[in-house]
């Protein structure tokens, strides 16, 4: 009798991508829902229009998903993602030149519902109405701050603080020298000091 | 009071939770490096508070479209794992598989009515080649003849004695050489 297969939410990353490579659609699947919230928002952030950053998180995914028999399991299977995605994002910026970024919506929106549509939601799962102004204006100001940042500072900036990554998987990730991931998250760290400076007044 | 301020590693540092005594000894002394530690921690603070967003419904759905999902793994009697090619590979595989089974059909179903065209073309290639043979074997034999080192060569064998002579030297490099090479060619079987 063959053994129960256990589910795929209680894999590592590594098995579920063992299982894709033997054409489970599923771990296909399962990849996806690890990732989509991470990657949709680092795009998000980093291009500030949620139609392009559903595309581009798309983009990503197939990517990813279509060059799953290339990727080499002794490097961390997020790392390989965020990769991606950094570079889909970055490729898409420099395209674009997409230099005013507005926290009010898509620079490319033209219609008022198009802005709305397209504004960044903040303040999730806040206790008490009270908590919530607060954190929907910090959390506005905050993402305005990172707007400003330079798109490298503003990649590192996430990647450590919103992500959670260490720095050694961001120098990875962006394929920069450890050192200067370490100053460009300081600078980082700086310029939202000075940019973020008149909330502690 | 420390002239120097906190470095970038130590304001990291106590992000994370790591303070010396050095550190706290500065920072009781240091307003400056207080208010840069405070509000770096506010920024940090901020930073990881910020919500996650998420793409609108059906985002896998999408993406899977998109996606070459290869056949299940299908494993054979001997146990040996191969995949059955999908999306652009089996579409390459089955081009020239048509393309060498066209071919193939092609070619024989011209030999089968051309038997005679066949058999001539046959023939004039046997006659060709047998021409070639011996006019390469009649150019070599002249060259040999024509070299300074052939007539004493030959010397070696002019009599039956020295050609035996000469053959059982040959035999014995031969076979010194062989030997050689075994020995060399042997793997150790302990350590030295």
């Amino acid at each position: 009798m063959a053994e129960p297969r256990p589910p795929l939410n209680t894999l590592s990353d590594q098995e579920v991508v063992a299982k894709s490579r033997d054409g489970d659609e599923t771990a296909y699947r399962e990849l996806i829902r690890r990732y989509e919230r991470p990657v949709f928002s680092l795009i998000f952030r980093m291009v500030r229009d949620r139609e392009i950053a559903e595309d581009l998180s798309q983009e990503t995914f197939i990517k990813v998903l279509n060059a799953i028999s290339t990727y080499r399991p002794e490097f961390k299977f997020s790392s390989w993602v965020f990769k991606i995605a950094n570079n889909t994002a970055i490729d898409h910026l420099r395209r674009r030149e997409l230099d005013t970024l507005s926290l009010e919506g898509s620079p490319h929106a033209a219609t008022p519902e198009a802005m709305e549509a397209t504004a960044l939601q903040l303040g999730t799962g806040v206790a008490s109405p009270l908590d919530d102004v607060a954190s929907r204006e910090l959390g506005g100001e905050i993402e305005a701050a990172i707007n400003r940042l330079r798109p490298e500072y503003r990649s590192c900036i996430l990647l450590r603080h919103v992500e959670g990554r260490a720095y050694e998987e961001i120098a990875d990730i962006l394929g920069l020298p450890l050192g200067t991931v370490k100053t460009y998250i300081h600078r980082a760290r700086n310029e939202l000091r000075v940019m973020l400076a008149h909330l502690r007044d | 009071m420390s002239t120097t301020h906190l470095s970038p590693d130590e304001l990291d540092a106590l992000l994370v939770g790591v303070m010396s005594a050095t550190v706290r000894t500065h920072l009781g002394e240091c307003g400056l490096c207080r208010a840069v530690a405070s509000t770096d921690r506010a920024v940090v603070i901020g930073l990881e508070r910020l919500p996650r967003f998420s793409p609108r419904s059906g985002f896998g759905d999408r993406v899977m479209l998109q996606v070459d999902v290869p056949t299940p793994v299908v494993r054979s009697i001997l146990g040996l794992k191969f995949r059955v090619p999908t999306g652009r590979k089996l579409a390459l595989a089955a081009s020239v598989a048509v393309v060498l089974l066209a071919g193939l059909t092609t070619s024989v179903v011209w030999s089968l009515g051309n038997r005679d065209v066949l058999a001539g073309w046959g023939q004039q290639a046997v006659s060709l080649l047998d021409n070639w043979l011996w006019l390469g074997l009649r150019a070599l034999a002249a060259n040999v003849a024509e070299q300074p080192w052939y007539e004493s060569v030959r010397g070696l064998v002019a009599t039956p004695a020295r050609a035996a002579l000469a053959g059982l030297g040959l035999l014995a490099t031969w076979s010194v050489g062989v030997i050689a090479l075994k020995r060399l060619v042997t793997l150790p079987t302990r350590a030295a």
